[in-house]
C-alpha cells in the first residue's frame, strides 16, 4: 500500500465563463495562496502531479458531444477531465494510496447526452475517469458520492441504469435549489434500481447533519456495496458562506466526512465561497485525506452557534435515513414491472434546462431492459428553441454490455444510418471502445 | 581582468579572466576550519599581476552549507503566528519555538490579535532555554507584517538585549514553515557569516584590492559584498549554481546539456535548457531542512571520486560516503578514482598504490582488480544515468497552472552531457556512451565553477501583487505598502507593470544593482463579490534576467 496522496492542481489562472461569473480566474487563487503558505507541497507523503489533456476518445467513450465534439469541448475541460484521469490512474498503479484532482471546471451536472454548459459544466471529470478506470484495467463495482450541495444530476444521469455503480448524492432540497431534482424516488432506473440514492437535506443543514447521514446512512450502504472504487464528487457549496446555496456546513465538517468516506479518489466540483470557503475547505480535506491533523483549521466567519443542528432538522435527518436505508436494503425485493411496466424498453420524456448557456433540450430516453446488463440506451435529443432544430440519435451500449444488448446496439445503429431520419446517429460502443457516427457508415 | 573563487567542500578553485579568455587558473585544497585561508591561496596564485588591473571579484563559498549541513547554530528561538490552519506539530525545526496568539489570512486581513502577556510569557520561555536571537513569524506576514512588527515592538521593550528578525524581511514568498526556517537559519548563522565577510574584506584591503567583490547565491545571481548580510542565507549551495554557470560559458549558445560536477564526495547535477539553468520551483532542501532559498534545480548523488568501494553480500559497490584521498593518491581504501586508475581511465597517481588496494577485495571475491574496478564504475554510472533520467522528468512533470503553459510546453530533449570537476572526464564519458549523449569536456571544464562565478552577474526573479481593493502591495523580497496613492480601483495591465517597475527599481538600487528589469509574466484576476468587480489582484512577475557576459573562448 502507498503512503502517498496524490494532488493535481489546476486553477486555470486563465479560464473563465465570463468575467464576473463564479467559475472563474479567481475561484482557486487563495487556495492556491493557503496550500502554499501552509507549507502542504512539502510533505513528503503528498506528491503533486501535473494537469494532463484528455484524449478525444476519453471523452466520446462516456459523452455523447451535440452537436459536435468541438461545440462542447475547450482545452480547459479536457484538462480538467484528463487531470481526473491522471489521479485515477495513480491510484491504479499504487503510486498514491489516494488523490484528490483539485481542478476546475468543474463536471457533475454534466449528463451522458451534453449540449453545452448546465450548472458551470460540460462534461462530468468522474465518469470520464471512471470510465477509463473501467476501460483500461477492468473495474466494475464503482460508489459516487456527490457532497455537493447541488444535486449531481449529470453523475446520476449517466450511471442511471448502471447496475455496478452505486450513486450517492445529498445536497440543498431540489425544491430550493438548481437542478431541482434529486428527490428520494430517483432510485436508478429498471436495470440498476435501487443504485441510486437521493438524499435531499433542509437548507440550514450543517456538521452534526451530514456527520450523522455518513454514520447512519452511507457508511453501512457503502459497507454493504463493497466498491472496488469509492469517488467522492468533493463540492464544496454545503459551506456555511456559499453565495449560491443556504447549507451551514464547515471546512472542519467537511474534513471530518473526509476522514469518515476514506475516498481513493476525490475530484472537486462547486463552491464559490472564494475566500471565505475554498482556501479552509480544501486545507481541511487535503489534509484530512493525506491523514494530518485538520482540527486546527477554522474559518474567521465561524461562531459556535452555527454548529448545532435544530431538533426538527435533526428529527428530519433521521426520518431520511431510516427510510432509505430501509429502501436500499430492499431494492432487491422490489416488484419492477409496478414501476416500469412490462414493455422491452422503458421510456421517458423531459427538458433538461442549460442555464448557462440558456436554452432547454427535449430528451427521449428508452432503455433496454435487461437481466444480464445495464442495457442499451437509446436517445433523441433536441434543443427546443425554433424549430428547425435538428434531433439526434444517440445509440449507447454498456461497457459491461450483454451479447443481446450489443448487437442490438449495433443492428439499430446501421438501421439509423440506412433511414437517415436524424441529423446524426452515434453509436457509443464502450465494449468495443468506439465512437462512430452516420458519416463513418457512409464514409 | 576579473576573478572568480569558487570555495567547494574538496577544493577551492580560482581563475583569472580577461576577454573571454581564462587566462590563469588554479586549484588549492579547501581548509574547511579556514575557508578565508584557501581564498588568500588563491589570489595570492593568481594575483602575480598589479591588483589595480582587476575590474571585478566574484566570491561563491560553501560557508553557509557547512553551518547548516553541521547545524552550527547561535542559540536561536522561533515566536510563530499560525493563527488558524494547519497544526504545526506536523513539522519540525532546529530550533525552540512557542506559538502566541494572532492571525493574518491570505489577504493580509487580521482575524486574530495579538495578547501582550502571552507574548512576554511565551519569549521568556524561549529566553529561559538559553536563545539569544529571535524570529518571529506570521502567517501571511508578507501580505500584512504588522502583527510581526507589533511583536518585535513588545518583544523589544520587554527583552531589549534580543537579536530579533523578522520573518517578512528574510522573505516575502508564501510557505510559513520555510519562512520561519530561513529567518531561524538567518539568526542561527548571521554572525558568523559577517565574521567571514568581514575578515574577506580585510584580507583583500591588505592586498590593495579596491575592486567591486561579489559575493555568489544559490541561484546563479550576485550581490555586493557590502549588500551581503541581507542575503546571508541565499549563498547556500552557491557552488553546484557556479558550475552550471560555468558550464554554460563553456557550451556555444543556446545549447541544452546535463551539467555533472563530478566532486571528492558528490556530484550534482543540474540542467542547462536552450542556454538557461533551470531554475526548481521550489526553494532550496539541504539534508532535511526546507529553506525559502531561491535556486537552481540541483540534485545531487553521494557518490564522487572519492566514494569508497566494498563488497556487500558478495557484490561489488559503493559505500556513499568518503573514504578519504583515493589509495592511488595516498589514502588507505579502494575509491571510484583507483577503479578508473586500474581501468586506465585516468592516470592521477600511482596505479600500483591503486592496484594494491584492491588486494583485499580481490581475494574476497577471487575476481581480478579489473573486473572489481568495472563493476564498481558500473554501478556508478547505472545510478548517475537514473537520476539524469530523473531529473529530465522532474522538469517534464513540474505542474502547470495555465491553460497557455499546457498548450505551449517546451519540448526540449538535452542530447548533450558536459562533465567538470576532478574524475569528470572517465565518468562523464562512460554515462555519454550509455545515455546516447554527445560528451562535452575539456581542460577548462576543471574549473568550470570558478569560471561561473566569475561570470555571474546579478539576476532576479520576483513576484509583485497589487491588491487594489485594499490598496496594498506585497511582494516576493518582503516588500510591503499600503494605502498606496498610487493604486487605482481599477488598473490597466500596462499601469499595474509601470507601478511594478518602479518598486523593483528602487529595490534594485538599494541593493546596489544597475540593470534593466523585465516583465516575465503578468496577470490578473478579477475580484467579484455579490455580482460586481470589488477590485483586483494583479500579479506581476518580474526581474532581472541572466546577464551573458561572454561566452569563455579558450582554444582547447
Ligand atoms: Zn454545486
Ligand atoms: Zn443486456
Amino acid at each position: 500500500m502507498s503512503k502517498y496522496t496524490g494532488l493535481v492542481f489546476f486553477p486555470a489562472f486563465d479560464w473563465a465563463i465570463s468575467p464576473t461569473h463564479p467559475e472563474r480566474e479567481e475561484r482557486l487563487l487563495y487556495t492556491r495562496d493557503q496550500l502554499l503558505e501552509e507549507g502542504v507541497l512539502d510533505f513528503p507523503d503528498i506528491i503533486e502531479y501535473k494537469a494532463k489533456f484528455a484524449d478525444k476518445q476519453d471523452i466520446l467513450r462516456t459523452h455523447f458531444c451535440l452537436p459536435s465534439f468541438e461545440n462542447v469541448i475547450t482545452d480547459a475541460h479536457l484538462i480538467a477531465a484528463g487531470s481526473a484521469i491522471l489521479i485515477g490512474e495513480a491510484w491504479h498503479h499504487r503510486e498514491i494510496k489516494n488523490g484528490f484532482a483539485l481542478v476546475r471546471p468543474p463536471g457533475h451536472h454534466a449528463m451522458h447526452v451534453t449540449h453545452g454548459n448546465r450548472g458551470f459544466c460540460n462534461i462530468n471529470n468522474e465518469a470520464i475517469m471512471i470510465e477509463y478506470l473501467r476501460k483500461k484495467f477492468g473495474y466494475r463495482k464503482i460508489a459516487i458520492v456527490d457532497t455537493d450541495v447541488h444535486h449531481g444530476d449529470g453523475t446520476q444521469d449517466i450511471f442511471y441504469h448502471d447496475p455496478d455503480v452505486l450513486f450517492i448524492s445529498l445536497h440543498q432540497d431540489g425544491r430550493t435549489l438548481f437542478p431541482g431534482s434529486g428527490f428520494i424516488n430517483e432510485l436508478g432506473g429498471p436495470n440498476a434500481y435501487g443504485k441510486t440514492l437521493n438524499i435531499p437535506l433542509l437548507p440550514g443543514t450543517g456538521d452534526q447533519g451530514i456527520n450523522y447521514v455518513f454514520d447512519n446512512l452511507i457508511l453501512p450502504v457503502l459497507e454493504e456495496f463493497k466498491p472496488e472504487i469509492i469517488i467522492n464528487s468533493a463540492g464544496q457549496d454545503n459551506h456555511f458562506t456559499d453565495p449560491l446555496a443556504n447549507m451551514k456546513v464547515t471546512a472542519f465538517g467537511y474534513g471530518s466526512i473526509t476522514k469518515k468516506l476514506n475516498p481513493d479518489i476525490m475530484v472537486l466540483e462547486g463552491g464559490y465561497a472564494v475566500e471565505t470557503a475554498l482556501p479552509y475547505v480544501n486545507l481541511a480535506i487535503t489534509l484530512a485525506l493525506a491523514g494530518k491533523d485538520f482540527s486546527q483549521i477554522q474559518e474567521p466567519q465561524l461562531k459556535e452557534s452555527m454548529l448545532k443542528e435544530t431538533s426538527e432538522n435533526m428529527e428530519y435527518i433521521k426520518k431520511l435515513c431510516e427510510k432509505l436505508y430501509l429502501i436500499w436494503q430492499n431494492h432487491t425485493n422490489i416488484d419492477l414491472t409496478k414501476i416500469f411496466g412490462k414493455d422491452d424498453y422503458y421510456t421517458t420524456n423531459r427538458q433538461i434546462f442549460y442555464d448557462t448557456d440558456y436554452f432547454i433540450v427535449e430528451q427521449e430516453e428508452a432503455v433496454r431492459r435487461c437481466s444480464d446488463c445495464g442495457g442499451l440506451i437509446i436517445f433523441k435529443s433536441r434543443r427546443k428553441e425554433g424549430r428547425k432544430n435538428p434531433t439526434f440519435l444517440c445509440i449507447s451500449i454498456p461497457i459491461y454490455a450483454c451479447p443481446r444488448c450489443q448487437q442490438e446496439g449495433k443492428d439499430r445503429f446501421l438501421q439509423e444510418c440506412r433511414n437517415n431520419n436524424f441529423e446524426q446517429v452515434f453509436l457509443q460502443n464502450k465494449p468495443e471502445d468506439t465512437y462512430l457516427t452516420k458519416d463513418d457508415y457512409y464514409g | 581582468m576579473q576573478i572568480g573563487i569558487d570555495v567547494g567542500g574538496t577544493f577551492t578553485d580560482g581563475v583569472l579572466i580577461e576577454n573571454a579568455q581564462v587566462l590563469r587558473s588554479c586549484k588549492v585544497p579547501t581548509d574547511s576550519q579556514a575557508l578565508l585561508k584557501s581564498i588568500v591561496h588563491v589570489l595570492e596564485k593568481l594575483l602575480e599581476e598589479k591588483t589595480e588591473k582587476i575590474s571585478r571579484i566574484v566570491v561563491s563559498t560553501t560557508l553557509m552549507t557547512n553551518l547548516i549541513l553541521e547545524k552550527k547554530y547561535l542559540p536561536t528561538g522561533l515566536i510563530l503566528i499560525p493563527g488558524p490552519g494547519l497544526n504545526l506539530k506536523e513539522h519540525k525545526f532546529p530550533f525552540s519555538w512557542e506559538i502566541i496568539t494572532g492571525g493574518v489570512d491570505f489577504q493580509g486581513r487580521i482575524i486574530k490579535n495579538l495578547n501582550e502577556q502571552e507574548i512576554v510569557k511565551k519569549v521568556q520561555c524561549l529566553v529561559d532555554k538559553g536563545i539569544q536571537h529571535l524570529g518571529i513569524i506570521g502567517k501571511f506576514s508578507p501580505r500584512n507584517p504588522s502583527l510581526e512588527i507589533q511583536t518585535a515592538e513588545i518583544v523589544n521593550r520587554h527583552f531589549p538585549t534580543l537579536e530579533v528578525k523578522l520573518g517578512h524581511q528574510v522573505t516575502g514568498q508564501l510557505n510559513f514553515i520555510r519562512r520561519a526556517m530561513g529567518t531561524g537559519l538567518y539568526l542561527a548563522t548571521y554572525k558568523t557569516f559577517a565574521q567571514f565577510i568581514a575578515s574577506l574584506k580585510n584580507a583583500l584591503k591588505e592586498r590593495d584590492i579596491t575592486c567591486p567583490v561579489f559575493i555568489l547565491k544559490a541561484d546563479g545571481g550576485v550581490i555586493p559584498i557590502d549588500k551581503i548580510m541581507n542575503f546571508t542565507i541565499d549563498t547556500v549551495l552557491s557552488g553546484p549554481a557556479a558550475s552550471s554557470f560555468g558550464a554554460k560559458s563553456l557550451l556555444p549558445e543556446k545549447t541544452s546539456a546535463f551539467v555533472m560536477d563530478i566532486g571528492g564526495t558528490t556530484t550534482d547535477f543540474s540542467l542547462i535548457l536552450d542556454g538557461n539553468p533551470l531554475l526548481a520551483s521550489r526553494g532550496v532542501k539541504i539534508s532535511d531542512v526546507y529553506t525559502p532559498v531561491r535556486s537552481l534545480a540541483i540534485h545531487s548523488l553521494p557518490i564522487g571520486g572519492d566514494t569508497g568501494i566494498e563488497i556487500k553480500n558478495n557484490q561489488v559497490t559503493l559505500t556513499f560516503k568518503r573514504e578519504g584521498p583515493p589509495a592511488c593518491c595516498g589514502g588507505n581504501t579502494p575509491t571510484l578514482t583507483d577503479c578508473m586508475r586500474i581501468l586506465n581511465l585516468t592516470d592521477l597517481g600511482d596505479e600500483n598504490k591503486a592496484r594494491l588496494s584492491f588486494q583485499s577485495l580481490s581475494s574476497k571475491l577471487d575476481l581480478s582488480a579489473e573486473i572489481i574496478a568495472q563493476q564498481a564504475l558500473d554501478k556508478a554510472v547505472e545510478l548517475i544515468t537514473q537520476e539524469i533520467n530523473y531529473i529530465f522528468k522532474q522538469w517534464q512533470e513540474e505542474p502547470l497552472y495555465r491553460i497557455w503553459q499546457l498548450l505551449n510546453e517546451k519540448n526540449i530533449k538535452p542530447r548533450n552531457l558536459i562533465s567538470i570537476g576532478g574524475p569528470g572526464k572517465p565518468l562523464g564519458e562512460l554515462v555519454s556512451k550509455k545515455m546516447n549523449l554527445t560528451h562535452i569536456n575539456h581542460p577548462l571544464c576543471q574549473v568550470a565553477n570558478a569560471i561561473g562565478a566569475a561570470l555571474a552577474s546579478p539576476t532576479y526573479e520576483e513576484t509583485i501583487r497589487i491588491n487594489t481593493e485594499k490598496r496594498e502591495i506585497s511582494s516576493s523580497w518582503g516588500y510591503f505598502s499600503k494605502n498606496s496613492r498610487q493604486i487605482k480601483g481599477k488598473m490597466s495591465a500596462e499601469e499595474a507593470a509601470g507601478l511594478a517597475l518602479q518598486i523593483f527599481k528602487k529595490y534594485l538600487q538599494e541593493n546596489g544593482v544597475e540593470a534593466q528589469p523585465e516583465i516575465y509574466h503578468q496577470e490578473v484576476f478579477n475580484m467579484v463579490r455579490g455580482w460586481s468587480t470589488t477590485g483586483q489582484i494583479h500579479e506581476i512577475k518580474l526581474g532581472v534576467p541572466v546577464q551573458v557576459t561572454g561566452l569563455i573562448n579558450n582554444k582547447e
